[in-house]
């Protein structure tokens, strides 16, 4: 009879030891990438959007993780340069990554598409908006809209609200795939509108673009309205020479540039300056107000619309790796994702359809000196 | 066996505890407070590096401020510098001041007025959205900014505004500047610092893309304690490293100031102190191992020699070790405790095993001794009576003497039995022990000894002032005679033998053969200057039939026997000295006071005494014995009646008278002589009696005596014995003997 209790203690000593040394164990956390241009002229958007998936992974590893497995952020920076860029998605899937949130910008994300897709990674943009990527079956989600769709929008307000017909437009070639899709777009639709574009001037963002002497050509077309498609920046700066020689033409810009720099940069050379967008600052939306609170406490900043997408994209794919069978199948989680298709955003649901693209309602956003003022929503 | 612990074990783990117990305690509380102390050292040490980089960077950064005071003074004034001097002036300021890679100056609506490095289109840019300008005019005080891309060259920056009354004069900074401070910095193998802005934005840090990329590091607990203004040393992970920071923030600017340390190289002086410490204390805790299991190990080697030698006793060695070896007192004393005990054990159980074959003998003697005797009573008594009708010149008269006298010497052999059997019937008495000799002396068995051994001298010695002994005279007789014949046979080729008595007082126990208690003893000593005992056999010789001689040809091997029964019988001890030089027997009796028994003196005439037709019973269950008695009694002139048994006798007696009773002691089955007598003496409280017996119990002899019985005469007895016994019976008158010890008869002698 002692002996059977022993080999009962004896039992039940090993197996409490067995669970206590597997729960002990740490298990393995699920590694996961984030790419983006972090340094030089436009890495605003990198470094704002490495923010928000930095905070969103801070979050959910300080709630514990995802069943119980923390998740290991690996960042790169693709310099904005395409070669960098595949570099660097390499380095991530080579790491061991299950997916990689990025790139911020257009081209960057075309430079990596054949990469991520040949290998199945799924990479989710929280930027990215050329058309080039829109309707396809692939590894690549986005949680911003379509560029054509702004471009759309951006033309028709011109347009149709503010009834103006000659259009200049200035974009930069270091995101074409941006830029020259919103362009393409802005124009197919002026056109269509009834609407001219007299001027397309291309340039390239660095630190020797003679912004004054592209302002002086363009504004030489008398455009009614000048479009800037470029980074915040450059939409400042050319702002800026704009008003120094006029200072009643409208102004419009992209998305792209809807960033605190902006409005800093172009003081009061930005005020009025028109821009169709998914993201708006001064939404009361609970969940946007909670995320600018964390945002503010941890990088002592307000947060813009590339955090704020970054968390999002953040959100979505902690969601795939929640809902896969296997947390570290790209697929898996791909699936996940798309099957749920709906989504509660910072600042309201939006919708991935069936190729990973996202559907979102669009502000009127005027510049000013507070920020982005909403004109209208539509 | 099982079950319980090892000493060795015990002690070697009591000892380890000992030893290593104080020494973890004292060991580990003073390397903990080492570690603090070394750890506090350390941080603390850190904490000054990073205080002192701190105001490194602070005196740096005293400089464009000083600058920028020294271009709003001079701005301030348009005597000394004329505007269209101003840019020009900018520039030599920034070619020959490094650390700003840009200086503007802003108006009043925050316009850039003037710049350094010239760009035209950069003239006029609006920067009143810039917080470096909002804030400085607000506050109107000196602003550094934090971290932001500068829209000018595309790179992090930060600035640094001055403002005046109309104007804000904008340095930025270059960080490669902070860089550079930082550089210098050396922290062993790994060790750097790095500076974070007041929002937690790296702009100095040895990996350059900290700064490039606006890593902000506010989510580290020790950067956030450092941006609350706290100077701090802690500890933090981070990609899967420890380390060691020490945090100073700059009042200027808010900026905070790091000196980071891997914890293992922070550490590594510690660590290699510690390691030697407790290198030093394993070695310590070995060397106390070693000691122990040295030191346990010699102290437990006596106790081990112990545990083999009890060992060995428990194994009935033969030869145990006299005394194991040991270097400790108690050990020693336990070893000598153990043996005495052993000894004495063995001592024990020699005498019980001597008691046993002694016992074992009494009861052999004592069971053969009755049947034996009433045999031999028919050998020794019908050649008697035959004799007595023979003519004296009849042929037959020889062999029946022969066949008497074998039978008086196998009764002697009984009698010697009996002798060495304690416990058989005699009677003890205040007795001299000269007279004993002198009786002996005078005795036919002497005389025979001397003819047997002419080359022998006999010398005794006696003392006159002896006390008297209380024993029986015939058994001191015996043992006397027995001694002198040992010694007469050891003197075969001549020699003398001495014959002592003398009294010896022993104030003290006297160790010899055996232990002598203090006393007062009458000694009677026998010694020969023969060739002694050899000492193998000395510790035997009182061994019934331990003998050297010839079984039966010489002796019986009860001769020394019957001497240590006497001596034992009668409360004293033994003696034996022995060697080349001969040999001793000294008996020590215990002395007694008083005289002694004056001994009667046996009948002068040896000859029959004729009764007169007196009516004799004879009781015994024996029908030979019933028909000697009767035999010898008709032959001595007595009328002889005989019955089987005491009930027989009573009832016999119930119905005639007779004289005198001759009552067999044992007898079967029924009543003994002994309850006989007593039954017969309840109708007939005068009757006379007399016990014979071939063996009988002395107390029960003692209880007849007590009844009245008149005398006991033992089997086989001569016609003179019988004779002389009835006669003494008949005449001792009305009434009981009350105790007529000098009326007993002794058996026939051995010798």
């Amino acid at each position: 009879m002692a002996k059977q209790w022993a080999r009962l203690v004896w039992g039940c000593g090993l197996w409490l030891f067995v669970l206590l040394f597997i729960g002990g164990c740490p298990r393995s956390p699920i590694q996961i990438g984030f790419v983006g241009g972090l340094t030089g002229r436009l890495s605003e958007l990198g470094v704002s959007g490495r923010n928000g998936v930095q905070l969103a992974v801070e979050e959910i590893n300080g709630a514990g993780g995802i069943g119980g497995r923390r998740l290991n952020l690996i960042i790169k920076d693709n310099r904005h340069d395409p070669q960098q860029a595949r570099q660097a998605v390499q380095s991530l899937i080579d790491a061991g990554v299950v997916a990689i949130i990025g790139h911020m910008t257009s081209a960057m994300s075309l430079s990596t598409y054949d990469p991520i897709n040949r290998q199945a990674i799924l990479m989710i943009s929280p930027t990215t908006s050329t058309d080039q990527l829109s309707g396809k079956d692939d590894y690549f989600l986005r949680v911003a809209t379509a560029s054509s769709l702004e471009a759309r929008a951006q033309a028709g307000y011109a347009v149709n609200k503010l009834g103006l017909q000659r259009f200049a437009v200035i974009y930069d070639l270091a995101n074409p795939g941006f830029t020259v899709n919103f362009h393409d777009h802005f124009k197919a639709e002026l056109e269509t509108l009834g609407g001219k574009l007299v001027c397309s001037r291309r340039f390239r963002s660095g630190s020797g673009v003679a912004f004054l002497e592209i302002a002086k050509s363009v504004l030489a077309t008398e455009p009614q309205g000048i479009l800037l498609i470029s980074g915040a920046l450059d939409t400042a700066m050319f702002c800026q020479q704009i008003r120094k020689i006029d200072s009643s033409v409208f102004l419009f810009g992209s998305g792209w540039a809807q960033t605190r720099s902006l409005i800093q940069q172009g003081g009061r050379a930005v005020h009025g300056l028109i821009l169709q967008a998914i993201h708006h600052d001064g939404t009361r939306e609970p969940a946007f107000l909670k995320f600018k609170q964390a945002y503010k406490k941890r990088f002592g900043r307000k947060p813009d619309f590339p955090a704020a997408f970054g968390y999002e994209a953040a959100q979505l794919l902690f969601y795939g790796i929640e809902q896969a069978a296997d947390p570290t199948d790209s697929g898996a989680i791909r699936e996940a994702i798309l099957e749920k298709g709906r989504f509660q955003g910072l600042q309201g649901a939006f919708r991935l359809d069936r190729w990973g693209d996202a559907h979102r309602r669009y502000y009127v956003l005027k510049a000013g000196t507070d920020g982005f003022e909403l004109s209208e929503s539509l | 066996m099982k079950g319980n612990k090892s000493l060795k074990t015990i002690l070697m783990v009591n000892f380890m505890l000992a030893a290593i117990l104080p020494m973890l305690l004292v060991g580990g509380v003073t390397l903990w407070l080492l570690f603090q102390s070394q750890e506090a050292d350390v941080k603390n040490k850190n904490l000054i590096l990073a205080r002192s980089l701190a105001g490194e960077v602070d005196r740096f950064l005293g400089e464009p401020l000083g600058l920028l005071a020294q271009i709003s003074d001079l701005l301030q004034d348009e005597r000394i510098l004329s505007p269209s001097e101003i840019n020009p002036y900018l520039d030599t300021v920034l070619a020959n001041y490094p650390f700003f890679n840009r200086i503007e100056v802003l108006n009043r609506r925050g316009v850039v007025e003037y710049l350094s490095p010239f760009r035209l289109d950069h003239l006029g840019l609006d920067m009143s959205a810039q917080p470096f300008f909002r804030i400085s005019q607000q506050r109107r005080k000196v602003y550094w900014s934090p971290c932001f891309n500068s829209a000018q060259t595309g790179q992090p920056t930060l600035t640094l505004s001055y403002p005046m009354n109309s104007k804000t004069v904008v340095g930025y900074l270059d960080l490669a500047a902070l860089q550079a401070i930082i550089a210098r910095v050396k922290l062993g193998k790994s060790g750097y610092a790095a500076i974070a802005d007041q929002q937690g934005t790296v702009i100095a840090h040895p990996h350059g893309e900290w700064v490039s990329q606006q890593w902000n590091v506010k989510n580290l607990k020790l950067f956030e304690m450092g941006l609350k203004g706290r100077d701090e040393t802690g500890r933090y992970r981070f990609q899967g490293v420890e380390k060691l920071g020490s945090v100073a923030r700059l009042s200027r600017t808010g900026w905070v100031v790091a000196v980071i340390q891997p914890v293992k190289e922070a550490f590594a002086p510690v660590r290699k102190v510690r390691n030697l410490t407790l290198l030093g204390f394993v070695t310590a805790v070995i060397v106390a191992m070693l000691v122990a299991m040295w030191s346990l190990s010699k102290t437990l080697r006596p106790l081990a020699a112990l545990n083999a030698y009890t060992r060995d006793i428990a194994r009935d060695n033969p030869s145990p070790p006299p005394e194991p070896a040991s270097g400790y007192q108690e050990v020693a004393e336990l070893s000598k405790r153990l043996w005495e005990a052993i000894q004495e054990k063995k001592a024990l159980q020699e005498r019980l095993a001597r008691s046993q074959k002694m016992q074992a003998l009494g009861l052999l003697a004592g069971g053969v001794a009755h049947d034996l005797n009433n045999i031999l009573a028919g050998i020794v008594s019908y050649p008697e009576l035959v004799l007595l009708k023979l003519p004296p010149d009849s042929s037959l008269k020889k062999p029946l003497l022969r066949i008497q006298e074998a039978g008086q010497r196998a009764a002697a052999v009984v009698s010697d039995l009996l002798t060495a059997t304690r416990g058989v019937a005699n009677n003890k008495q205040p007795l001299d022990l000269n007279t004993v000799i002198a009786d002996y002396l005078n005795s036919p068995e002497y005389a025979d000894i001397r003819s047997r051994y002419p080359e022998v001298r006999i010398q005794p010695a006696m003392d006159p002032d002896i006390q008297p002994i209380e024993a029986a005279p015939f058994h001191v007789e015996k043992s006397l005679m027995n001694l002198v014949i040992n010694a007469a046979e050891a003197l075969n080729s001549g020699g003398t033998i001495r014959i002592r008595t003398c009294r010896r007082e022993l104030a003290a126990p006297c160790q010899s053969y055996e232990e002598i208690p203090a006393g007062r003893y009458t000694v009677l000593s026998v010694s020969d200057n023969g060739p002694g005992i050899a000492p193998e056999d000395v510790e035997r010789i009182f061994e019934p039939f331990y003998t050297k001689k010839v079984m039966g040809r010489s002796g019986t091997g009860l001769g020394l026997t019957v001497v240590w029964n006497t001596v034992k019988e009668n409360s004293g001890y033994m003696d034996v000295r022995t060697g080349a030089g001969g040999t001793r027997f000294d008996l020590y009796f215990p002395a007694v006071d008083g005289p002694a028994v004056e001994k009667k003196q046996p009948p002068a005439d040896s000859a029959l005494f004729q009764g007169s037709s007196e009516p004799i019973l004879v009781v015994d269950d024996q029908a030979p014995q019933r028909e000697l008695a009767c035999e010898s009694l008709r032959y001595l002139g007595y009328q002889a009646h005989a019955v089987e048994s005491g009930e027989a006798a009573v009832k016999y007696l119930k119905n005639s008278a007779a004289d005198l009773v001759i009552l067999d002691m044992i007898m079967e089955p029924g009543m003994d002589g002994l309850e006989t007598y007593a039954q017969i003496l309840k109708f007939a409280p005068a009757q006379k009696a007399i016990i014979v017996s071939g063996y009988a119990d002395a107390d029960r002899v003692e209880a007849a005596y007590r009844l009245g019985v008149a005398a006991f005469l033992p089997k086989p007895y001569t016609l003179e014995q019988i004779s002389q016994a009835i006669r003494k019976a008949l005449a001792a008158g009305q009434g009981r003997s009350p105790h007529p010890s000098s009326d007993r008869f002794s058996p026939p002698s051995t010798a």
